[in-house]
């Protein structure tokens, strides 16, 4: 039998429709990239992740017959996956604590930061995590996709759906209210 | 180990899942009915879009902005009363609809709002012109405009206007040649038109629709002045018949009707 590898994600879609079971190999191929998506888009706790990633691959599954091969089956993917987490979010807001938690591959997203004081610069990532979800949801989701899920422009457009030079405004508006976050609380902390 | 890195394994209980639950595929004519409706919906608010801007053309060509000075005080005054506020409301909330099921087709998304709003309004607006040219706003304001409520469609707004014989303002049809006049309200009045000239005496023929400028002479007899031509009984008023009947006189007994000595002075463009 050959291995999913050699299957592209359209032709995985294709033989899906026909045999269920294929499909636990686009589940195989995602499930991790989502399942860290999620967690930096909601910071939930595991358990409710995990109920969000099979609702999205339940979701994918029902709608494989609208996937629009112009598009990257990664970012229609993507965007159940947001979409499934911000219906979650707002159900369940009042019940649900968010943990923060720093991230490991922040260093891309600083390096694009332009911050006047160098020692904010050199701030540990938990402050950083921190300015990032001190923004507005739509803030937020961009600058995830841009810097930690490393989409481009369009993807992220097609993920959101919202055109690409909102998606080039909302980055450039969360940097900034990074930047304001970052400058405040070096103030606070260093005087 | 970072937790957002921990090993899950989820692909069998999903598959369990789509299995008891007897989850299946949504078929495909279902998204492709789904996103005709919206192109659909789209197509029928920019079809709507334009059937207002070819009313509104029309409502605008035929406002009878050359006899403004003898009928209203300022230019402002004349458009306030004439400007077609509802079609154009109707315009904007279209643009907006259409606006709206564009965004919900698959690629929607990608454009911005100023991109689907200008598009959308050119092609309105394009369609509306073509639909004016053919008749379709004259048509649909004169059928349709007069059984919306609290809508007074052009042509009505006109002959209000020129409704007002204690204002020297009057309009009807001519049923006798004798000089009778009857109102669209059935109201008849005995004309006096003794001091016209000629080419505008012709205009008095049994049958045709007349707007008329001058004055009370007693009850239902109305001095002449003035006679305007009508294009027809929907008091679309025909200026340029009106300039060639027109001749360069001056009639004593209508001086300081107030219509008359607009007309003369800021139309006709006749020293005072």
């Amino acid at each position: 039998m050959e291995t999913s590898q050699q299957f592209s994600d359209s032709e995985l879609v294709t033989l899906s429709l026909k045999d269920k079971e294929v499909f636990s190999q686009i589940i195989e191929r995602y499930q991790h990239k989502i399942y860290r998506y999620i967690k930096r888009i909601s910071s939930f706790s595991d358990d409710h992740i995990s109920d969000i990633l099979q609702n999205t691959f339940i979701k994918t599954y029902i709608n494989l017959n609208n996937f629009d091969t112009s598009l990257q089956f990664s970012s229609w993917l993507y965007r159940i996956a947001h979409n499934e987490t911000i219906s979650f979010l707002r159900k369940n807001k009042k019940h649900i604590e968010a943990t923060l938690f720093p991230d490991d591959s922040m260093e891309e997203f600083k390096s694009d930061i332009y911050i006047e004081d160098q020692q904010i610069k050199m701030e540990d990532s938990k402050v950083l995590w921190e300015a990032i979800k001190s923004l507005d949801q739509h803030y937020q989701d961009v600058i995830i996709l841009k810097y930690f899920e490393h989409k481009s422009y369009d993807e992220i457009s097609d993920i959101i759906q919202k055109p690409p030079g909102t998606v080039a405004t909302w980055i450039s508006r969360a940097k900034k209210e990074i930047q304001k976050f970052l400058t405040k609380y070096n103030y606070k902390n260093n005087g | 180990m970072d937790k957002s890195h921990v090993q899950i394994n989820i692909t069998r209980t999903i598959l369990d899942r789509l299995e008891n639950q007897k989850v299946k595929p949504t078929p495909k004519w279902y998204f492709v009915i789904q996103e005709s409706i919206v192109w659909i919906l789209g197509l029928v608010t920019t079809l709507c879009g334009a059937i207002a801007i070819s009313i509104t053309l029309f409502v605008l060509t035929v406002a009878p902005t050359r006899f403004q000075p003898a009928t209203h005080e300022s230019i402002i005054r004349f458009w306030i009363e004439f400007i077609p506020v509802l079609w154009l409301v109707l315009f904007v909330s279209f643009i907006f609809a259409t606006d709206y099921f564009l965004r919900k087709t698959k690629k929607g998304y990608r454009y911005s709002f100023i991109v689907l709003t200008i598009s959308s309004i050119t092609l309105s607006v394009l369609l509306g012109y073509l639909g004016f040219l053919i008749g379709l706003g004259e048509f649909l304001e004169k059928g349709v405009g007069s059984k919306i409520p609290f809508h007074t469609p052009s042509q009505m707004m006109v002959q209000k206007i020129w409704s007002q014989p204690s204002k020297g303002l009057l309009t009807g049809k001519i049923i006798s040649n004798n000089g009778v006049l009857q109102t669209q309200e059935g109201l008849i009045f005995n004309l006096d038109i003794s001091q016209l000239p000629d080419t505008q005496k012709s205009l008095i023929t049994e049958g045709t629709y007349i707007g008329l400028i001058g004055t009370t002479t007693a009850e239902n007899r109305f001095f002449v002045c003035v006679v305007i031509p009508l294009d027809d009984r929907n008091f679309i008023l025909n200026a340029d018949q009106f300039e060639r009947k027109y001749p360069d006189g001056r009639i004593n007994t209508c001086k300081g009707v107030r219509p008359y000595d607009r007309l003369k002075t800021k139309i006709l463009n006749y020293e005072n």
